[in-house]
């Protein structure tokens, strides 16, 4: 490392000052060996179950982005059993060319200072450009752990990348949602996690070739939290919500929620709410979406009287159709909304029970 | 229980953030929701230990420390220097543990956190436990004293637990009670008597590189306003049918 720093810039290599620099001086003033660094890292999270692990959804999503990249080897690394085995050829399909199956025959479960040292020494053999994981509770302790034993940088939850002659441009929601900032990160490799859902998956590529490397690891010993009991497990392993409806204020009284709900278990969603709701102590914080509440992103989001306040649009935007319905058509719902229903939502709700009602008839009368 | 408790200052999200392109943080500012749910567990917690905040900060973070000494802090230390500032989630991490090793070692728990709502990363925790070599869980909707332990429910990936918390861990918060606690007259006059001893670079024994901007690893490039905005259809309600069938399609999985 060069002792000089610059003042008007964090990097720790000597610049030559006046910071106004392009990406390709940028990879020269940040990496301090990029000729030595090769290569897109991605960790690969497992669901561990009967059988074969399952590959999560973000999982493939960075493979996939990484092979759109399109210029460097795609290096994937899975934790686990001899299983783990089986599920390289997902991996190399969605672009992995080399997977590191990190194993020791006690690894089953999230073991925090195992996986940390295991991704650790891959990365440090492999010396690889970038290092990116899925935005996930696991991935976000994995990350932080071991940015800190690497020192590296670290950016979270990106849904931005962009790659120009070996910089990563990392893009990220920031205070509340209301802003963007564009990261970038000094040493290599440049870490960051990225919101499931953020990229597609796409050029699946069956029957694609690639390396398997085997990688043994000794057990890390390290304190880690021992668990009670399971609360209720079956309520929760459910897959995630597909379709929500969220009250607001604007709900106005007891009796509409009472339709709400109904309507809800009719068209099989489940029943959120914004904060307001919430502190009219109408429904539990536990339902609450929003930024002191949940993050959801369900194939459907009907909103019913949100006004849309920035703090509730962090933790819904990324849904992937949303409904409003509000009579105020200057409501900020609307603007994030595909589909806007300017009107009152008592009778929304009325009329909308209404024709459930006579669908259902329709139907029950066809199967007669 | 001796605790520590790491809270931050951050801005009001209802106000307007952005600034000639810069974050700015000239407008109301208010301790992070999140912490103030670890602050109500410290309170709750402590028995007759101590809870200790830190926060490192600039100069107006300060209000973040008087709310913690109303609320249950005994004691408060303020990390502020102008090496700190633009300090990343590795500087900041790396400062705080300088802190905590050099004056305030002797701990059972730590806690902090789960987010900060302004830059959000949700790292720190993890972070500073890795830099003191210590357990962490995150993601804690509740903690309590049961039987002789002390018992976490975290939720993680969705699924609830129940964890014993090994002694000298850390725990980050993501949800509690009362946000929003008012203190009490004799809370305000007691936390008069309570002391906020500021430290610098000098006395972590940091050098310059270690913290703050040059300490960083990451570099903001550029800020811009979030648009969410989409392409969408409006309807009004008098149009019964045709919002009612597209509603319904919709959530029959007729994507639009
Ligand atoms: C630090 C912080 C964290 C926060 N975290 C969250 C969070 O996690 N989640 C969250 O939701 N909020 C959060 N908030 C609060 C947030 O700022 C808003 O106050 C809240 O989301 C507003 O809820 P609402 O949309 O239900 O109510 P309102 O803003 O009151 O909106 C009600 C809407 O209903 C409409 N309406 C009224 N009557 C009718 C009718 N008859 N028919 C149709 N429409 C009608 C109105 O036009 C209005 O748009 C937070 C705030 C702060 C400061
Ligand atoms: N500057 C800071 N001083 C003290 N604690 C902090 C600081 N930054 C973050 N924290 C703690 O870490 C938590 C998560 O912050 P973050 O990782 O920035 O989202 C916060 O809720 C605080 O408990």
């Amino acid at each position: 490392m060069k002792e000089e720093s610059c003042s008007t810039c964090p990097s720790k290599s000597a610049c030559a000052g006046g910071c106004e620099r392009s990406d390709a001086e940028m990879a020269e003033m940040y990496d301090l060996d990029a000729d030595t660094t090769e290569g897109h890292m991605v960790w690969v999270e497992l669901e561990h179950g009967e059988g074969v692990p399952k590959v999560s959804e973000v999982s493939l999503e960075l493979l996939s982005k990484a092979k759109r990249f399109g210029d460097q080897r795609v290096i994937a690394v899975a934790f686990g059993r001899e299983s783990v085995r089986e599920i390289a050829p997902v991996l190399y399909s969605h672009g992995a060319d080399t997977v590191y199956h990190v194993r020791n025959p006690s690894l089953i479960d999230f073991h925090l200072p195992t996986f940390a040292h295991g991704l650790t020494t891959v990365v440090e053999r492999v010396r690889p450009n970038t290092l990116l994981m899925g935005a996930t509770d696991l991935g976000m302790e994995l990350a932080a752990t071991v940015a800190w034993q690497l020192k590296v940088g670290l950016t979270a939850d990106c849904t931005g990348l962009d790659i120009e002659r070996g910089v990563l441009r990392m893009t990220r929601p920031t205070f509340g949602g209301n802003l963007m900032a564009t990261i970038v990160s000094e040493g290599r490799p440049q870490m960051a996690t990225v919101r499931p859902g953020a990229f597609p998956v796409e050029e699946i590529e069956e029957g694609r070739r690639g390396t398997l490397i085997n990688w043994p690891i000794k057990m890390v010993e390290g304190t880690v939290a021992e668990q009670v009991s399971d609360v209720d497990v079956q309520d929760c392993a459910s897959e995630p919500t597909e379709l929500i409806i969220s009250v607001g204020a604007g709900i106005g009284n007891l009796r509409n929620l009472e339709l709400a709900k109904e309507a809800a278990e009719r068209l099989g969603a489940e029943l959120a709410c914004s904060r307001s709701v919430v502190e009219k102590g109408w429904m539990e914080q536990t339902s609450q979406i929003g930024q002191t509440g949940r993050s959801v992103s369900p194939r459907v989001y009907l909103a019913l009287g949100v006004s849309g306040a920035a703090q509730h649009q962090v933790g819904m935007s990324r849904s992937k159709n949303i409904i409003a319905v509000n009579n105020d058509p200057e409501a900020n719902i609307h603007q994030i909304a595909n589909v806007s229903i300017i009107g009152d939502v008592g009778e929304f709700l009325k009329r909308l029970l209404e024709r459930l009602d006579r669908l259902d008839r329709a139907n029950g009368a066809s199967e007669a | 229980m001796r605790i520590l408790l790491m809270v931050k200052q951050v801005p009001d999200t209802n106000t307007n953030l952005l600034d000639e392109s810069k974050f700015s943080r000239k407008g109301p500012m208010v301790l992070n929701p999140q912490c103030e749910y670890a602050l109500d567990a410290a309170a709750a917690l402590k028995g007759d230990g101590r809870v200790v905040a830190f926060t490192m900060g600039p100069s107006k973070a300060r209000h973040a420390l008087f709310r913690c000494l109303e609320l249950g802090a005994d004691l408060a230390y303020h990390l502020c220097d102008s090496d700190f500032a633009g300090s990343d989630v590795w500087a900041t991490a790396n400062t705080l543990s300088k802190a905590i090793m050099e004056f305030e070692p002797e701990f059972d728990i730590i806690l902090c956190g789960g987010h900060a709502a302004d830059a959000e990363t949700g790292l720190l925790p993890t972070m500073l436990a890795a830099a003191l070599g210590i357990p962490v869980i995150n993601r804690c909707r509740g903690i309590r004293y049961e039987g002789g332990s002390l018992i976490a429910n975290r939720e993680r990936n969705g699924i609830p637990s129940e964890l014993i918390v090994p002694s000298k861990s850390l725990v980050s918060m993501i949800q509690g009670s009362n946000v929003h606690r008012l203190p009490s007259l004799k809370d305000l006059q007691d936390a008069r008597a309570k002391q906020i001893k500021t430290l610098d670079r000098g006395s972590l024994g940091l050098r310059k590189d270690e913290c703050g901007a040059s300490g960083s690893f990451t570099k903001v490039d550029a800020v811009f306003a979030a648009d969410h905005s989409r392409e969408g259809i409006e309807l009004v309600l008098d149009d019964t049918d045709t919002a009612l069938d597209l509603v319904i399609d919709v959530f029959q999985g007729d994507e639009r």
